[in-house]
């Protein structure tokens, strides 16, 4: 059973402690109404994902999620500010106050003594309440520069019951781009697969970012791989085993209506789409078994051949502009990152420490590329600086795949293969943070962070 | 089984010329590339061992343990009442170094079995399903399984089998032989499984 719930979030603009707010804070004046849609479903049978810290931060912001007043007559289901309070605390840039250490509650910035909050060290509050009853709830927030004695920004949000976790979500996104001047990522989704035990044991699991509410949309006894969101969150592009060997399908997420893309013989694998959402980059074996990069169109037409070469070429990645695409190609010594024009052309090799760099993803702002990156028999996610191709270490390994970048571009989601098992694994560039979620049971591989919810 | 010093000759020159295909790449040792197992017995005995790692999924070959006898006359290594040879016709696992799709020069007398049997057999159809170890990409293992059951075939055709007799599929890493993450497991999960239909 599926419902369809609508947020509507409304800012407002505080009224005048300090002109210049809004000027230094561009932030604060969103005008639009933003409507939001989620897909609840029935919670899986596996249990929650747990998260745990694997690397201490390094200097983390001290701020004061309050605790929200409830003004609900019906006991509120959700914690709203430990899950605002566990977003921001997550990405090791902020060092959330404890509740124990708070001397008093207010609700907004005029009911609170800012000298209560500056003994303690506190640079932003964050507090409000929640008025209203059954679904007709309004979220009302306010964040306060401690410091500077005035308030960021003030919104209401209106909810009903069973959304209350995605508005605290949407809460953490607005005081993280409030105070760090990146969009938050806190409302998007994830996409990974789990394998388990058992019967029809490989699951395709839609997630929110926070590893919570998964929902399997695709169970299958035959391997399920490589899965890629559309640029508009949509649908999932995926490799599934079903007919014996590896064919690319797609998938409407909340639906769950799927159609292979191809009828042609042979292995496809490796999908990733176009920033437009309209083509679709495949691994193709052309001739038995070279495999090469082809492109479709999604609206139909033959596929066209990118790369034309007697080496492996696959892992597919469009640039931020679609320009170009960057790929893995073994035509070298070892696997190696190449880019080649969308349009056909000469590959020209981005990728030069070590022998081994593959799997390469884009960075939103065009900067970086997230690789797999193997030295001394160990496989670690580096980021690949195409300025001045250099290259970064993030993880430990031994064995870490599958990189993925939020679409802010500023944390990364892969698949942790630990000397104690096989989790994903995000790792916060900003504060060099890395976070496991692990599930009950099984493995988790592949994930993939799905975009933004569209303005 | 017959064999002619020919057929030696050409087996070698066919098995010098897929490592020399890999080039320095070859030798290039990368790190925690060890020796595999030997080429492994897969009869009533090694059955056994193929379903321990049934975790993921029945490996070809327990399966075909399972229903011994009765695809006797499609299938080389067995008798005709269904039993197990042995011999270089009962080995029906290949198996790779890392990152390597070159076979080893101890695969000669079993592929060569293989290819003059098809070469006598022409209703004789073989799957060749190429596997990689979990280190690694596991797109990129795609394609290395792919390549080994494609070096498995370019070798069975030239030993007489004829390219209509085979097909090729890749499971990458997604069907290990066994789990565990230890050199051991890996060097056992990067094979080719040859399977007779």
């Amino acid at each position: 059973m599926r419902m369809r719930v609508h947020a509507e979030r409304i800012f407002s603009e505080r009224s005048g402690e300090c002109p210049a707010a809004s000027r230094a804070f561009p932030g604060t004046r969103i005008l639009a109404i933003i409507g939001a849609t989620l897909v609840l479903l029935p919670p899986m049978a596996s249990a929650q994902l747990d998260v745990v810290i694997t690397r201490s931060t390094q200097r983390a912001m001290p701020i004061a999620v309050v605790p929200l007043e409830w003004r609900v007559p019906l006991m509120a289901p959700v914690d709203l500010a430990r899950i605002v309070e566990d977003d921001l605390s997550r990405t090791g840039q902020f060092a959330p106050l404890g509740r124990e250490s708070m001397i008093t509650r207010p609700t907004g910035f005029n009911d609170m003594r800012l000298t209560n909050w500056r003994i303690m060290d506190v640079e932003a509050v964050v507090m409000g309440h929640v008025s209203g009853s059954g679904d007709n709830l309004a979220v009302e927030i306010e964040l306060v520069d401690v410091y500077a004695g005035r308030s960021m920004i003030a919104y209401r949000l209106r909810s009903s019951r069973e959304a209350l976790r995605d508005a605290a979500h949407r809460i953490a996104d607005v005081v993280y781009e409030q105070l760090t001047g990146a969009r938050g990522i806190f409302s998007t989704r994830l996409a990974y697969v789990q394998v388990t035990p058992g019967r029809e044991q490989f699951r395709l699991v839609v997630a929110d970012a926070d590893g919570r509410n998964p929902i399997v949309v695709l169970r299958s006894a035959e391997s399920i791989m490589s899965p890629a969101w559309s640029p508009d969150g949509s649908q999932l592009a995926y490799v599934s085993f079903e007919a014996g060997r590896a064919e690319v399908f797609l998938q409407d997420v909340e639906s769950g209506q799927r159609r292979r893309l191809s009828g042609e013989a042979g292995a496809s694998s490796a999908p990733a789409w176009s920033p437009d959402g309209e083509l679709l980059a495949v691994t193709r074996s052309s001739g038995g078994v070279n495999r090469d990069i082809y492109i479709y169109a999604l609206n139909g037409g033959p596929a066209r051949r990118l790369t034309r070469h007697p080496a492996t070429d696959t892992e597919p990645a469009f640039s931020p502009d679609g320009a170009e695409l960057y790929f893995t190609s073994d035509r070298g010594v070892g696997p190696q990152v190449y880019v080649v024009p969308a349009n056909g052309g000469r590959a020209r090799r981005v990728s030069f420490s070590g022998t081994y760099n593959a799997r390469p993803r884009v960075q939103p702002n065009g900067n970086q590329l997230a690789v797999v990156h193997q030295q001394d028999g160990s496989f670690r996610i580096g980021l690949l600086d195409l300025r001045d191709e250099s290259l970064r270490l993030l993880t430990n390994g031994p064995l870490d795949e599958s990189p993925s970048f939020a679409p802010n571009g500023r944390a990364l989601i892969f698949g942790a293969g630990t000397p104690a098992g096989r989790g994903l694994g995000v790792y916060f560039i900003d504060s060099g943070v890395t976070r496991l979620l692990r599930a009950p049971e099984g493995v988790l591989r592949e994930p993939v962070w799905g975009p933004h919810e569209p303005d | 089984m017959k064999s002619s010093t020919t057929q030696n000759a050409c087996i070698l020159i066919l098995l010098a010329l897929a490592l020399a295909a890999c080039g320095t790449s070859d030798n290039a040792a990368l790190p925690g590339a060890e020796e595999g197992p030997q080429a492994a017995q897969i009869g009533p005995a090694a059955g056994g061992t193929a379903a321990a790692g049934a975790g993921i999924g029945a490996t070809a070959t327990g399966t075909r343990v399972a229903g011994a006898g009765a695809q006797a006359p499609a299938e080389p290594g067995r008798g005709s009442s269904g039993e197990w040879m042995g011999g270089p016709l009962g080995t029906l696992v290949v198996y790779f170094d890392y990152d390597r799709s070159a076979i080893r020069e101890e695969y000669g007398e079993i592929l060569q079995a293989h290819g003059a049997w098809l070469a006598a057999n022409p209703e004789g159809r073989l799957r060749l399903e190429g596997h990689a170890d979990e280190r690694g990409t596991p797109e990129y293992n795609l394609a290395l399984g792919s390549r080994r059951a494609q070096a498995v075939a370019q070798v069975l055709e030239a030993l007489g089998a004829d390219a209509w007799q085979w097909t090729a599929v890749s499971f990458g890493e997604e069907k290990p032989a066994e789990d565990g993450a230890n050199e051991g497991t890996w060097s056992k999960n990067r094979r080719v499984e040859l399977v007779y239909e």
